[in-house]
């Protein structure tokens, strides 16, 4: 094993990046079951569950057991930090895809170009979290905004279609507005401060 | 050990907990406060409703809690103080069933406030629905920290709430109606202000959720793995009990909910005891209606609520002209829940349409359509409704029966009442092109 990639290993396994990869894999079985019923409305409600599934997986990986220590060795931080959130979202993004191709469905429990929108939005937006109040907690404004999304549904105001960013069907001006803000500024604001410690 | 409790509550989720629910749960009793303001059946209904956007909130702050020495790795340092574990842990549940009751009773009993001033029937067995609504609550919070202490990773809090919102939104939206369904969901089976739930079926859930709390308590207490698995015991023993004791159907028609109570001042307009409050509005739109249709041949007498509900009762076949002396009305908000927000003109206009034609002989929407529109040429010609937004059908029907000397007039509106009462076509027979369909 080259010396790369053991280290590559050890940051995998210091931030639980297998267990992450099996709740990826949880939330991808979820998603395609949400096929199997019968009602549109409740594999929809399916769909949107499994991405939230999803992301409440990615705050554990946010940080390692021992911050301050990783940060006094010299790598590029900002760099790893980046990639790190942009290949969890890449890859939870690609399992729930790829539900769609398998089951080669005309139409998918959720549109893509809202899951396209839903996941990296949701992941930026724990790291957001992460980076204002510690790796730890970071899952409790994201899934909490998620379910409640999914809960209250679409809404037609401005404000709601911005706090309901996720399940506006098809995406609107601000609730596509609302979602790339929140990638931007969370995936600059995590890779510039990381964790908070 | 109050000063314990008071640490625990300033320094544990206990506080955040107690703000959130709060703020959550009356949001979502607010959103649908039309379904229930003068009902306590509703209230019942929507209370316990919720319940599948508190459960996982509460469930995933038990978790935490419970988790937090884990997560601290503490556990051997507290392990080590000299008082047994359970009376070590009494603050912490203390502090956090303390936080899940304050929130979910104190916005309940905003609720019952609301209420109080206006719902006329209780049925009495609105505590224990709301008493084990409650139940449910303290034993996931339970649960929670029994789970916590068990699984310590910090993402056994967010997946476990993910997990139950997901049980309980697939199930809120496809129920099966089983016996062992109706018992664990800690939300009701549907039902309305005509219905009332079976009191063993509360008895069954009492049961359950109080096993599952103490699952969740052996959970929380536990040192071993083997008691943690012995923990399970009660859980299954309840769930085996409560399924026995359930009904196999919870929601059964309440016959005192239903009985008729009729005007003081004029007995021929009546609703049914559980919307007496409705009542006083329901008088003039009605006591009008009677009035326009005193010189028709065959007119109404009385206006009456009609006591079955669309949703749960086995929907009436058309009556076919049985009691044409009676107007029975239903109005969509009125009779499935205890709203107490309608305007005069839109019972007048429900009114109108009740006297003229029977809504269950009308299942395809042309018919239905030419039936509306008999209806509303006479409401605009004997009630004087607006003509402004008449169909074109409607209209045409209005400037036939308008012209027509009065005598006439009325026999044919009697004759289209007749036709629309026995699941003919009103439309024609006003338009004096007989009454086939």
């Amino acid at each position: 094993m080259t010396r790369g990639s053991r280290g590559l290993m050890l940051y995998a396994r210091s931030r639980s990046i297998p267990a992450t990869l099996l709740v990826f894999l949880a939330a991808a079985c979820l998603a395609w079951t949400g096929y199997l019923t019968d009602d549109p409305a409740t594999a929809h409600r399916i769909g949107l569950i499994a991405v939230v599934l999803g992301v409440a997986a990615v705050p554990r990986t946010l940080a390692g057991p021992d911050e301050e220590l990783e940060r006094a060795t010299a790598l590029p931080w900002r760099l790893v930090r980046t990639l790190h959130l942009t290949l969890l979202a890449g890859l939870l993004l690609s399992l729930l895809a790829a539900d769609h191709l398998i089951t080669a469905r005309q139409s998918h429990t959720v549109p893509f170009d809202n899951l396209a929108q839903a996941v990296p939005a949701l992941t930026a937006s724990t790291a957001l979290s992460a980076a204002c109040f510690g790796a730890r907690t970071a899952w409790m404004p994201s899934v909490g905004w998620g379910l409640l999304m999914i809960a209250v549904g679409p809404r037609i105001s401005l404000g709601g279609q911005a706090l309901t960013w996720m399940v506006q069907e098809p995406p609107t001006v601000t609730s596509a507005t609302t979602a790339a803000l929140l990638t931007v500024v969370g995936v600059a604001a995590y890779a510039r401060r990381g964790s908070r410690l | 050990m109050f000063r314990i409790v008071r640490l625990e509550a300033k320094r544990s989720i206990a506080l955040p907990l107690l703000l959130v629910l709060a703020a959550l749960t009356r949001a979502f009793l607010w959103m649908d406060i039309q379904e229930w303001a003068a009902s306590w059946a509703s209230l019942v209904q929507s209370a316990r409703a919720i319940a599948w956007v508190s459960l996982p909130v509460v469930l995933a702050a038990g978790i935490w809690h419970g988790g937090r020495e884990g997560r601290n790795e503490v556990s051997e340092l507290f392990a080590a103080t000299p008082r047994p574990r359970p009376v070590r842990l009494l603050p912490a549940f203390v502090a956090i069933v303390g936080a899940v009751v304050i929130a979910e009773a104190g916005v309940v009993a905003w609720a019952a406030t609301l209420i109080a001033r206006h719902a006329t029937y209780s049925g009495g067995q609105w505590p224990l629905g709301l008493a084990v609504g409650l139940l449910a609550a303290i034993a996931v919070t339970l649960l929670g920290l029994g789970i916590g202490r068990a699984v310590a990773t910090p993402v056994a809090a967010p997946l476990a709430a993910v997990a139950l919102f997901l049980v309980l939104a697939v199930s809120a939206d496809e129920r099966p109606a089983n016996r062992l369904v109706d018992v664990v969901l800690p939300m009701l089976p549907k039902t309305d202000d005509f219905h009332r739930v079976l009191p063993s079926l509360s008895v069954s859930q009492c049961v359950w959720f109080t096993a599952l709390g103490a699952t969740g308590v052996l959970l929380t207490v536990a040192g071993t793995r083997r008691a943690r698995w012995l923990a399970l015991t009660p859980a299954v023993a309840g769930i085996a009990l409560a399924a026995l004791l359930a009904p196999s159907g919870a929601i059964v028609r309440d016959p005192q909910a239903t009985a008729l109570v009729c005007a003081r001042e004029n007995n021929r307009i009546c609703v049914t005891k559980v919307h007496t409050h409705a009542l006083p509005t329901l008088v003039a739109p009605a006591q009008k209606v009677l009035d326009a249709f005193a010189e028709v041949p065959g007119g109404p007498e009385r206006v009456e609520e009609k006591p079955e509900s669309w949703k749960l009762d086995a929907a009436a076949p058309a009556s076919h002209g049985g009691k044409r002396g009676t107007v029975r009305t239903e109005f969509p908000q009125l009779t499935q829940s205890g709203s107490i927000r309608w305007k005069p003109d839109v019972l007048l206009a429900a009114l109108a349409q009740d006297t003229m034609f029977d809504e269950a002989c009308y299942s395809e929407e042309k018919d239905f359509t030419r039936a509306t529109d008999a209806s509303d040429a006479v409401a605009a010609l004997l009630l004087r409704t607006p003509t402004d937004e008449l169909s074109p059908g409607a209209r045409e029907a209005y400037d036939t029966l308008r012209p027509l000397p009065a005598k006439e007039r009325y026999s044919r509106i009697g004759e289209g009442r007749k036709a629309g009462l026995t699941c003919g076509d009103p439309l024609a027979v006003i338009m004096g092109r007989g009454a086939g369909r």
